[in-house]
């Protein structure tokens, strides 16, 4: 036999070659099983005491204290007592579908599945994600959702939309959760979260089957203020302003001063979350693409309101002034946050716990700035509006078929979650006044030389970053309750009066954070005027089959008229012409439909 | 003395090729069954990415609302297509898409071919292939990144507004005004692509024969009467396949740029169809009508590149099967 190899020969080790390798890449989860493993051994090495509870998959009362609360190397003493509700632990534990997003971690060695919310979950609840997805970049779990959606393959839990979870319902996809959950949610979570008679119940409660828990939080997606550079109203001797003209005479006075180069923040979505022009629609009772009351019984389309053809006016004279960006119709919602720090405009709306540039953070980036909040600017009518939310929330969900043991495990994880946070002070649990952050000395916090606690080498934003990467447990902001915030600012209101010496060293180091005492001021006048000044978008049902078929083509006329109004492209007047063809097209259709619905859920 | 000997008969080989042709594919799988074992895998990646996929061009026949089996959604022919058709904006976001398209391929092109003749002129190497690197570099830069860049040297405050403004002219809204919205993509899609583009004409014009320049310079022609009467006419094959070619992409408006670059003021000349698709299908989640409308545009784009295909066949002597 010759030694010489041949093409054949050759070519046979590459056919086999390339077969080994086309089967190796196709055999399912190898590196996921992989990647759980290294966690596994992350987590024995991270987590030093763990209570192992003998026999599955039986529920067990225990108390446990697993997250290590160390003297770590200083020799300081921690001067409280962190301990925790009681809790049902599965062991082995029971294990949930997740779909993760994907965040920057600070070391190599956390990730998704090895962070201190994901320690909690597992040791404290004996719950263990099994990821099926991971997200990277904003949107991408909206992306797999709707894919798994359409293809019947649902996560464990998620969180859907008010028009998912009515298809879903539709299509019989959900779990019936009603009986698991009336024998295992604690009497605390259904005071928070006003089970039963809470209006927002009414988008998974239908008759005896209940298809989700609600998440609802008062000021969620409907806590923009309005922010304002005092220092520069003060030089030019103005007053606060209190109505949409007002703004525009500060942004001319500084403009005159050579403070400014432009003055108001504006940008090409006129309403969204960050910089939304939402509180000058709500002065004039006009809020674009939200379904508002028509006053008799039905709901109108807030874009076609007299009041927006005023606000239209307003913008569009700031436009010719020069008071906002000429090419603001080029940015986006988080593109204009480093025009505040530029010192190009001095007026701004943001959610009142920042934005990117984080307005909380100005006093101590910019000592010289004096940033104040302002009323919501009045209409002629003396009418302050704001978008709200509709106070429904979200709501999560389990998917049909799911094991009871599991949903029953997540309803714990609620309990616990919720216990927690509404006693955060009782149990010491001091993360909480992070939305449910673990708190962990070496992470979170750390003793200074003086055995003072200071930040940690992964404070905030990580802790933010950690919490909301999983979208299949309990954590914030799945267990969020209308008083969730107010709860933790409340609490810590005596605080910031209190001789520092009266208080723990967690507590000291909570309220030495230069943002503390504005979150807990900003947060209660979001709350405080939520009823007063906020315009939810009433709609939240199932699109009917009009609003299907038109809703996108008038979305883009509505777009595309509103904006060349401000730039002046347009006259002002075919706003009017404007209402009549945005009906004719198919609008008039949709209002029917929508009022329907409305009359019909609250009737 | 004649050579009366007969010629021997003349035996012509058959090509390989043939012989192979003539035999049964068993014995043909027989021989080669390596080569076909090792082809699987393209295949097995070509019915798994490009046919499957296929399937979900059911989508657009069907009422279909992002929840279920696409299988199971009730069937309604061409009504996504109708509603598209019926709607008010696809005569615009065709339109847009032609002219955007049209425009970018008749300027693109020529712009390619004058920088190779340009490049072509230049003598000293050293600049031309400096010329050359710096006019080709923006194509391989992403549409993400030079939006992000164009937003800003484009801005009614950006640089180049205030150097026109500093000549005396007013002040031109490149991205806000429906009129030049269209000439900014052109202008901004001839700037990324010329480059890269003229690439293929300085690769046409190195396979003129010198001595047609020669023969030329000897009989008193100039440089401008070169490239009239030799250069151009050297390289009109490869224009006019470029040309046929481009055919088959004219419903192509450059889906990165636009989004990148529009804004609802310039919908009106900037909306093309697959923004269209974009906004409404993806954004919108009409998933059924936004397949329907690239089925639409695939369809047509077909028909384009079978007929580009005959054209360059046709005029350029080029075939591929």
């Amino acid at each position: 036999m010759s030694a010489k190899l041949g093409r054949r020969d050759f070519m046979r080790a590459a056919a086999a070659a390339t077969g080994a390798a086309v089967l190796a890449a196709c055999r399912p989860e190898t590196v996921v099983e992989t990647v759980i493993q290294e966690v596994e051994k992350e987590v024995t090495k991270i987590v030093q005491e763990t209570v192992i509870v003998e026999g599955t998959p039986q529920a067990v009362e225990k108390v446990i204290t697993v997250i290590p609360e160390t003297e770590g190397d200083t020799g300081c003493q921690m001067d409280w007592n962190p301990t925790f509700p009681e809790y049902k632990r599965y062991d082995p534990p029971v294990e949930i579908t997740a779909y993760l997003n994907r965040y920057d971690y600070p070391s190599p060695e956390y990730n998704e599945i090895n962070n201190p919310a994901v320690w909690e979950l597992e040791e404290h609840c004996g719950i263990k994600l099994n990821v099926v997805a991971v997200a990277v970049g904003e949107g991408a779990v909206d992306q797999q959702i709707k894919a798994d959606i359409a293809a019947g393959d649902l996560p464990d839990m998620h969180g859907y939309s008010g028009t998912q979870l009515e298809q879903l319902i539709a299509q019989d996809m959900l779990e019936d959760i009603m009986d698991i959950w009336e024998a295992t949610a604690s009497p605390l979570v259904k005071e928070k979260l006003m089970w039963p008679d809470g209006q927002w119940w009414k988008t998974v409660h239908r008759g005896d089957k209940l298809y989700g828990v609600k998440r609802c939080s008062v000021a969620y997606n409907g806590d923009m203020i309005c922010m304002i550079r005092k220092d520069w109203l003060d030089q030019v001797g103005l007053p606060m302003p209190t109505t949409p003209q007002e703004w525009g005479d500060a942004a001319r006075a500084w403009q005159d001063a050579g403070l400014c180069q432009f003055g108001i923040v504006m940008h090409k979505h006129l309403r969204c979350w960050h910089h939304s022009m939402d509180p000058i629609f709500g002065a004039y009772r006009s809020m674009p693409g939200y379904w508002l009351p028509d006053g008799k019984g039905g709901l109108e389309f807030g874009t076609l309101r007299p009041g927006t053809k005023d606000a239209l006016a307003i913008l569009h004279e700031w436009y010719v002034d020069g008071l906002v960006d000429p090419d603001f119709y080029t940015y986006g919602c988080l593109d204009c946050e480093g025009d505040v720090l530029t010192e190009k405009h001095g007026i701004w709306t943001c959610p009142w716990w920042g934005h990117g540039s984080d307005h909380l953070d100005l006093p101590v980036k910019y000592p010289h700035w004096d940033v104040a909040t302002m009323p919501y600017p009045k209409g002629p009518d003396g009418h302050a509006g704001r978008a709200a939310d509709n106070l429904m929330g979200g709501q999560y969900c389990f998917r049909k078929g799911l094991d009871p043991v599991v949903i029953e495990a997540l309803l714990n994880n609620l309990n616990y979650r919720v216990a927690k946070h509404a006693n955060w002070v009782e149990y010491q649990q001091y993360g909480e006044w992070r939305n449910g952050g673990v708190f962990v000395e070496g992470w979170d916090w750390q003793f200074d030389e003086n055995c003072e606690v200071v930040d940690g080498p992964f404070p905030l934003p990580y802790t933010y970053k950690y919490l909301g990467q999983s979208l299949a447990d309990f954590t914030y902001d799945r267990c969020g309750y209308p008083s969730y915030q107010k709860d933790i600012f409340e609490d810590m209101a005596p605080w910031f009066e209190a001789d520092p010496a009266t208080l723990n060293k967690a507590q000291r180091y909570l309220i030495s954070n230069p943002q503390a005492e504005d979150q807990a001021r900003l947060y209660s006048f979001v709350y405080d005027t939520a009823k007063e000044a906020g315009m939810p978008n009433e709609f939240w049902g199932i699109s009917p089959d009009s609003m299907v078929q038109y809703m996108g083509d008038l979305n883009t006329f509505q777009d595309e008229v509103l904006m060349n109004i401000v730039v002046g492209n347009e006259p002002l007047d075919r706003f009017d012409s404007f209402v009549d063809e945005w009906l004719e097209r198919g609008g008039a259709e949709i209002t029917e439909d929508v009022s329907a619905w409305y009359r019909e859920t609250y009737s | 003395m004649t050579d009366t000997t007969p010629l021997a008969p003349v035996t012509l080989a058959v090509p390989k090729a043939a012989q192979e042709a003539r035999k049964p594919f068993r014995v043909v799988l027989q021989q080669h069954w390596l080569l076909y074992v090792m082809l699987l895998p393209a295949l097995a990646l070509l019915a798994v990415f490009s046919y499957y996929p296929l399937w979900g061009l059911r989508l657009a026949f069907v009422k279909y609302e992002g929840v279920g089996k696409i299988a199971d959604a009730p069937w309604i022919g061409w009504g996504n297509f109708a509603r598209f058709f019926g709607g008010p904006y696809a005569t615009r976001v065709i339109g847009n898409t032609l002219f955007i398209a049209i425009g970018k391929i008749i300027f693109g092109q020529a712009a390619a071919i004058a920088l190779a003749l340009l490049i072509n002129e230049v003598r000293y190497q050293g600049y031309k292939r400096t010329i050359q690197t710096i006019s080709t570099f923006p194509h391989f830069l992403s549409w993400i990144i030079i939006g992000a860049t164009m937003v800003r040297l484009l801005s009614t405050v950006g640089p180049l507004n205030r150097a026109i403004d500093a000549v005396g002219l007013p002040k031109v809204r490149f991205l806000a005004s429906a009129s030049t919205f269209p000439w900014t993509l052109i202008s901004l899609d001839i700037w990324k692509g010329m480059g890269f583009g003229a690439i293929i004409y300085l690769a046409a014009l190195m396979g003129i024969n010198p001595e047609l320049y020669e023969a030329a310079t000897v009989d008193g022609a100039g440089r401008f009467k070169r490239l009239w009467h030799i250069s151009l006419p050297g390289i009109f094959s490869t224009i006019a396949l470029m040309a046929c070619l481009n055919l088959g992409s004219i419903l192509n408006a450059g889906f990165e740029q636009v989004l990148v670059l529009y804004n609802p003021v310039v919908y009106k000349t900037g909306d093309i169809i697959d923004t269209y698709i974009f906004r409404e299908g993806y954004l919108g989640n009409e998933f059924a009508l936004g397949t329907a409308v690239g089925l639409f545009k695939s369809a047509i784009g077909f028909g384009l590149i079978m007929l580009s295909y005959w054209l360059a066949d046709r005029f350029a002597n080029y075939r591929i099967f």
